[in-house]
């Protein structure tokens, strides 16, 4: 398989996985985005009603200062002496933690009723400050100023918001004269209604006069010492209402409002990015759990919905890997789809027709052989029997009779053991036995003109050899060898074990023969050994071994002219059988 | 196909780990907390007060954990040092020292050093080696001292000037870099005379020797304090020598005692060294430092106080401390 060769189960498995991650992530970027928008819109709603909510506070704080201010001619008008006046301007401010001074001035800067009572500056000195001048100047008649040191009395030094305002009030002879209300708020007063209020983890609000000088700014300290600045220029840009700005490389957003009375603004600073930053993490960290547990069990769904669709297939693949026509049974799945299940059918008819086939060729080939070694048996028989016979009469004739005797007995077993009861398979004793009949048959033939020895030993007596093999090398042994010596032959004819094999060789002192005889012998084929009329006996005992054992097994000839022959067969040591004939002693 | 989905879920997760974390950072950015080791020379006064508010400003602003140490002596050396090993003990990230004397602490803040503790060196400056890495940071006040005198010369005319300058020990650097820029402006002036004495940190003794100094020399017009001892000293030494001659004064720091005899008048400036910025940037140049930034040295802020602008807006903003 190549490399870039998929399997089904890869390519179903990655398809599925590969969709649900696509959607997953899809998901994930449409809810981030989501949640980036709401939670700008949050934090954008959150300021904006930090916002309202600190103006009504705020408006609440000044109204109720303006009403502390409103009371003050009324205070002056219904006491009967200056002594009432400052001990109900006392009462008041005792009774408000937020008030420092409540302290009326002439229009020339001198104190006419207060609770600043000793040490008050210079009227030249009161008159110079902001609070005073501003007072009379201002559009709506008072006037509340940015965080100050207050001037008003020597050697003291308060942070205070001044709120002064021209009142009317009557001298002891009942002329009304415009004086200078002086209200003086504790700074912290106001730091505590503002202080308090914050807008997300970073945010914050500050409040601004008209003139844009900061009223109050949770950073005040750092503003005054130059160690922060407020964007107060794009506060100039933007009157009222809402914005998004850049300071300090920092994104801001920014709810400008107004407090009534007052000129003041309030401003809420949030931001945006920090908050956003800030909201992620844990959105982040469940989104992304989230995702691995989507993915995870879409993994898992991928296998196993692979597996479903694609195991049918990878199970009809293994049975045709391991397809073997002997051993082949119909495939059956348990689950499967249609089209596998047909896939599986065809295959397994295709298998069917095939082990059907290989069943009739089989046999086949076994009648073909059958009928092939039947036809050899029937070639030896006859010709042989010619010959005995021949000798016989010819013994009977010269009125032998031992010979005749030893002749027909002999004869005898060579048939019995020819026919062995239809069997094809006999003992090497049986074997050899046949051999010696027909050598004893063929010595008296031959006027007692060769001697032979037979030697089995006795553990191979019993192994299985096909019948009639070594009859006709003998023969050939016999006509091709030493039918031309002028001195006796000798034939000698040895069983022996050689490994898993059993060895049979068959030694002639006859002529011999040459390389190309030995060749033709075992390889040409019937038409070559009629041509010649000899070796046809030797070449089909070759074909019969091969047929019978496997190409391995056969004859192998030694040959030397002058000098004889020996024809090795080689078959296959197998387990012992019975016996299948009775023999007669010769 | 297993190899490949072990390596498909590690990719992802190491992704999703990899977005956490950078919003981890950002988010927490800001918080990650600093231990920064503050030890300042003196506890009390308006000066060494200011700058513990500075720092603690700072040290909510950086969410920082800042362990503050102070001696109730200005010349407390034995205890800086009892301090410097409590740092290294406790493993602070980083020790601001303003340092009580030029000497002495060289081989304890190296030992900090060595064991990886950043060194600032606050307002005054010590027996540094070559090798050290120890920033001093805002050490330089000769500009603040150049600026008063050219704010006197600018709007007082004298005959000649006999000027003395009050500080306290000459182990100093702070005061030392203060009275140099002092003295050179008037170094143009080839009669005027400028001197330095030493008087130490009692009130008392600050007073007498400053009138001893009159006494020998009476034609001293202008004295200069360069700390809340010595001007507190000069104010009450004032009070006692009644010179005929004018003597213009000169005080340093805002507090209260600074303030109101700068109205009476008794006093004719102030000479208002922004303590609060100082301890304030030095936490945040601590914070740079331990960041592995490179922290940029940065002038003294510095206000010149007179009666006429001590009610101006910008000027009472650094004059008189908010509650």
């Amino acid at each position: 398989m190549k490399t870039n060769d998929f399997s089904i189960r890869r390519i179903f498995g990655t398809a599925i996985l590969s969709v649900i991650t696509v959607i997953t992530l899809f998901m994930t970027i449409a809810v981030t985005i989501n949640f980036l928008a709401q939670a700008r819109s949050n934090l954008e709603d959150t300021t904006l009603q930090t916002i309202y909510q600190l103006r009504r506070n705020l408006n609440s704080y000044i109204t109720g200062i303006i009403k502390v201010g409103s009371t003050v001619p009324d205070i002056i008008s219904d006491s009967d002496s200056r002594q009432q006046i400052v001990r109900s301007l006392n009462v008041i401010k005792n009774s408000r933690d937020d008030i420092v001074t409540i302290d009326i001035f002439n229009l020339q800067g001198e104190l006419l009723f207060g609770t600043s009572a000793n040490n008050v500056r210079y009227p030249t000195e009161i008159v110079r400050q902001d609070w005073f001048k501003y007072s009379q100047t201002h559009n709506n008649g008072y006037y509340f100023s940015v965080p100050h040191v207050q001037q008003l009395v020597l050697l003291k030094y308060p942070w205070v918001i001044s709120y002064s305002e021209v009142i009317k009030v009557e001298d002891a002879d009942g002329n009304r004269h415009s004086a200078i209300l002086l209200i003086d708020i504790n700074q912290s007063s106001i730091d505590s209604i503002i202080e308090s209020v914050s807008i997300g983890r970073n945010g914050y609000c500050f409040l601004i006069d008209k003139d844009y000088s900061i009223v109050y700014h949770p950073k005040q300290i750092l503003i005054n010492l130059g160690q922060f600045s407020e964007d107060i220029n794009s506060l100039k840009a933007h009157i009222l209402g809402k914005y998004y700005s850049r300071y300090i490389g920092i994104r801001r957003y920014s709810v400008i409002d107004t407090v009534d009375f007052t000129g003041w603004k309030i401003v809420g600073i949030s931001f945006p990015d920090e908050e956003i930053t800030a909201l992620m993490f844990p959105f982040l960290v469940l989104i992304s759990v989230l995702f691995l547990v989507i993915i995870f069990v879409g993994v898992i769904l991928s296998r196993i919905v692979a597996n479903y669709i694609t195991s049918p297939i990878m199970q009809l693949e293994k049975e045709m890997e391991n397809f073997s026509i002997t051993t082949f049974k119909s495939i059956k799945f348990k689950h499967s789809s249609i089209e596998v299940q047909s896939l599986a059918n065809s295959f397994t008819e295709m298998a069917v027709r095939m082990k059907n086939l290989m069943d009739d060729i089989v046999e086949e080939q076994k009648l073909i052989r059958k009928s092939e070694l039947e036809a050899l048996q029937a070639k030896i028989n006859p010709h042989f029997l010619y010959n005995t016979l021949d000798s016989i009469i010819w013994f009977a004739e010269l009125e032998d009779y031992r010979n005749v005797i030893e002749m027909v007995k002999a004869l005898s077993n060579l048939f019995r053991i020819s026919i062995s009861k239809d069997r094809e398979i006999i003992t090497l004793e049986e074997e050899l036995t046949h051999v010696e009949c027909y050598l004893t048959i063929q010595r008296k033939r031959y006027a007692d003109n060769f001697n032979f020895l037979i030697s089995l030993p006795d553990e191979l007596k019993h192994k299985p050899i096909i019948k009639l093999l070594v009859q006709p090398i003998v023969e050939n042994s016999i006509y091709h060898g030493i039918k031309y010596l002028m001195d006796p032959g000798f034939i000698e004819i040895k069983v022996l074990q050689d490994g898993t094999d059993i060895l049979i060789s068959v030694s002639d002192n006859g002529v011999g023969m040459d390389k190309k005889t030995q060749e033709t012998l075992l390889t040409t084929d019937k038409h070559v050994h009629d041509k010649h009329g000899s070796g046809i006996g030797v070449f089909n005992v070759n074909k019969r071994i091969k047929l019978t054992y496997g190409e391995r097994y056969g004859i192998k000839i030694i040959s030397e002219i002058d000098e004889g022959s020996t024809f090795e067969i080689r078959i296959p040591l197998e387990e012992d059988i019975s016996p299948v004939n009775k023999m007669v002693e010769l | 196909m297993k190899r490949k989905f072990i390596f498909f879920a590690l990719i992802i997760g190491v992704g999703c780990i990899l977005i956490i974390s950078v919003f981890r950072n950002l988010s927490t950015k800001n918080t990650e907390p600093f231990n920064i080791t503050f030890i300042r020379m003196k506890e009390g006064g308006q000066f060494w007060s200011n700058m513990r508010n500075g720092v603690r400003e700072a040290r909510t602003d950086t969410h920082s954990v800042v362990d503050f140490y102070s001696t109730v002596k200005a010349s407390d050396v034995s205890m800086q040092i009892e301090y410097i090993h409590k740092a290294v003990e406790k493993g602070s990230d980083c020790i601001v020292i303003t340092p009580c004397t030029y000497y002495l602490l060289k081989k304890p803040l190296e030992e900090a050093e060595k064991s990886g503790i950043k060194i600032i060196s606050l307002y005054n400056e010590y027996d540094r080696s070559d090798g050290s890495s120890a920033i001093f940071y805002m050490t330089d006040l000769h500009p603040a001292g150049s600026a008063m005198a050219d704010e006197i010369l600018r709007n007082n005319k004298f005959d000649s000037i006999d000027a003395v300058i009050v500080s306290s020990f000459d182990t100093m650097s702070a005061e030392k870099y203060l009275a140099e820029g002092f003295s050179d402006v008037f170094k143009i002036d080839p009669d005027a005379k400028s001197r330095v004495i030493y008087t130490g940190r009692d009130i008392d003794s600050i007073s007498n020797q400053i009138v001893d100094s009159y006494l020998q020399d009476k034609d001293i017009n202008l004295i200069f304090a360069l700390n809340d001892e010595t001007s507190e000293g000069l104010i009450k030494a004032l009070k006692i020598i009644h010179a005929k001659k004018k003597i213009l004064a000169v005080v340093s720091s805002n507090s209260l005692i600074n303030i109101e005899n700068l109205e009476t008048g008794l006093v004719d400036y102030i000479l208002v060294i922004n303590s609060f910025a100082m301890g304030y940037q030095s936490i945040y140049a601590a914070v740079d430092l331990i960041k592995g930034k490179e922290v940029m040295n940065t002038p003294v802020d510095f206000t010149i106080v007179s009666k006429k602008n001590m009610f101006d807006p910008d000027i009472q903003k650094k004059l008189f401390p908010m509650p």
